[in-house]
């Protein structure tokens, strides 16, 4: 079997679904998103970026839809699957860190 | 222009991906070149574009699209190896030609590499037993003179220390790592052998001469000594000095040293074999019949180092060895003499070349040594029992090559080291060891303390029965 591309989810399409969660988006709107919500620690590249997308897809955690604005551009929706897999990691990301803090291994008020 | 060389990028990866996504990863470019100016923009959104393409297009590679994967899966017969499928159309003829222009071309240019890389033919793998940096050599095995006889088995040595074959082509002259494909020597044993405690009474005796020298005398392969310590088995099997063999009884038990005597009689059917097989075949016997487990260590103790008495000068009896002068190893014992012959060449050197022996003294009082074609420290090895020194004799004179040399003294036996300026004063009847090397040698014995390599027995027991 081919391997799994998103068991465990990697960062990147974690990264792609919060971009989705607030409103529909196409490929470089997703790019300026992830740039933004990471302080432009992350700059997707477009093999990376389709690459995750058509994954995304094939699990369907996101979904494509018509476009309103360009037609040219494929825009894509976060799935109610999507919601859920992104709503789980950000709660396994924080007990992750409520552990580090716990452990003084994380400082500061991060959670 | 960026625009068209990430075109040509995106060539690189998978036909699936450029279909699927090809036109919008180009878009998504051409919208961060169109919002990204300025010198440093341009040169960030090319490191990310080129990272980008580092670690997805090879990533991408190992991606089958579901599409694809669900077409292989059909194709699949339960628990039968099969591809899977990455691409869903045959390649264009283009394409074809390329590839077999391309892969034509790699394999003239690594022939043409390797039949010319530090001047060595391909030829020399087949066979032609040649040894060249980073070859791969086979070494027939054959069954002629010298090589080994027995099974076929071959074996794969790694680079690092050379392993030669006898008979085999020689692989000097070659540098670096090498692999070489030899023919497995079968290990060197006798193919009978008896040992038991001597309960005879005769003296010792062996048929072949049992010291660390090459003086040899051919007997078919038969190996016969009676009498002997265990002690002398070890010393003839290692090649010891007398005074590795002296250094060694002062830490074995008394029965190995001296206390019992064996007789050993063992064959091989390898004919002409040779004074060093058989001290291999002697270790592996030991090692079977008394399980016989010895190692070799270095070990700061006092010393004697053999020196030249003035710089750059050797004795009158001390000569370089001439290369041109016939030198036969072979003694030819006389069977009723039982004893080395002592024929001598000019000079008084014996004719006999590889080892140290005795040559008929002047008077009864002295002791006569001689030695054709030996390097200097296998005098150095003697010295210690002619003069009963108590410590070994490290060879310090700096000479290379092989020499002969007479040396006749009066063997004193010395109680300490400030003996040695006393030898001329004592002996009235001729010189002691230190003046006679001084005086025939034109070598001198100097104190001092140095690390010594000498054999350790780690295990032995009495022998096992035949």
């Amino acid at each position: 079997m081919p391997k799994r591309r998103l068991d465990p989810l990697p960062s990147a399409a974690f990264q792609i679904l919060l971009a989705l969660v607030e409103e529909d988006q196409h490929g470089y709107g997703i790019m300026r998103q992830v740039k933004e919500q990471t302080g432009g620690s992350m700059r997707l590249g477009p093999g990376t970026l389709y690459s995750s997308i058509q994954a995304l897809l094939e699990e369907g955690l996101i979904a494509e839809v018509e476009a309103k604005e360009d037609a040219r551009r494929r825009t894509y929706r976060l799935t109610r699957a999507g919601h859920k897999l992104a709503c789980a990691e950000a709660e396994r990301l924080a007990g992750v860190l409520r552990v580090a803090r716990a452990r003084r291994v994380l400082r500061g008020d991060y959670v | 222009m960026s625009e068209k060389i990430y075109a040509l990028m995106l060539r690189l990866y998978p036909t699936h991906f450029r279909r699927m996504y090809g036109e919008e990863a180009l878009q998504l470019v051409r919208d961060r070149m169109r919002d990204e100016r300025g010198l440093w923009a341009k040169a960030r959104l090319w490191w990310d574009l080129l990272a980008d393409f580092a670690t997805s297009a090879p990533r991408e590679y190992g991606n089958v699209p579901v599409r694809l994967a669900g077409v292989a899966a059909g194709r699949r017969m339960g628990g039968v190896p099969s591809f899977w499928i990455l691409e869903d159309e045959p390649m264009r003829v283009g394409t074809w030609v390329w590839a077999s222009v391309l892969s034509l071309m790699l394999v003239g240019t690594s022939a043409v590499l390797m039949d010319h890389a530090g001047g060595h033919p391909l030829g020399s793998f087949a066979g032609a037993g040649r040894n060249a940096a980073g070859q791969v050599q086979w070494v027939p095995k054959e069954s002629g003179a010298g090589m080994p006889q027995g099974d076929s088995d071959v074996e794969l040595v790694g680079s690092g220390p050379r392993t030669h074959t006898p008979g085999a082509p020689s692989s000097t002259g070659s540098t670096g790592n090498s692999i070489q494909v030899v023919a497995a020597e079968p290990k060197l044993e006798f193919d009978v052998a008896s040992v038991k405690q001597s309960k005879s009474g005769d003296g010792p005796n062996a048929n072949i001469p049992l010291g660390p020298g090459d003086m040899y005398v051919p007997t078919g392969g038969n190996f016969v000594a009676k009498n002997l310590s265990l002690s002398v088995y070890i010393m003839f099997a290692y090649k010891m000095s007398p005074g590795e063999a002296a250094a060694m009884d002062e830490e074995v038990p008394g029965w190995v040293a001296t206390g019992e005597k064996y007789d050993i009689t063992a064959k091989t059917d390898k004919h002409d074999v040779t004074k060093d097989e058989m001290r291999t075949m002697m270790q592996a016997l030991l090692a079977e019949r008394f399980k016989l487990v010895m190692h070799r260590e270095t070990r700061q103790m006092p010393v004697y180092g053999l020196v030249l008495a003035k710089a750059g000068i050797l004795g009158p009896k001390l000569v370089a060895h001439l290369a041109s002068e016939p030198c036969d190893t072979a003694l030819q014992l006389a069977e009723e003499q039982k004893a080395p012959p002592t024929d001598t060449v000019a000079g008084g050197f014996p004719k006999v070349c590889g080892g140290v022996m005795g040559l008929p003294e002047s008077t009864p009082e002295m002791t006569k040594l001689g030695a054709r074609n030996i390097h200097i420290g296998q005098l150095a090895q003697v010295l210690p029992g002619l003069g009963n020194l108590g410590r070994p004799v490290q060879d310090q004179t700096g000479l290379t090559g092989t020499y002969d040399f007479v040396l006749e003294l009066v063997p004193v036996p010395r109680l300490a080291p400030t003996d040695a300026a006393n030898d001329s004063a004592t002996n009235t009847v001729g010189p002691g060891l230190e003046q006679a090397l001084r005086q025939q040698l034109g070598l001198k014995l100097e104190s001092k303390k140095s690390g010594v390599e000498v054999w350790v027995v780690d295990h032995v027991e009495r022998p096992t029965q035949n």
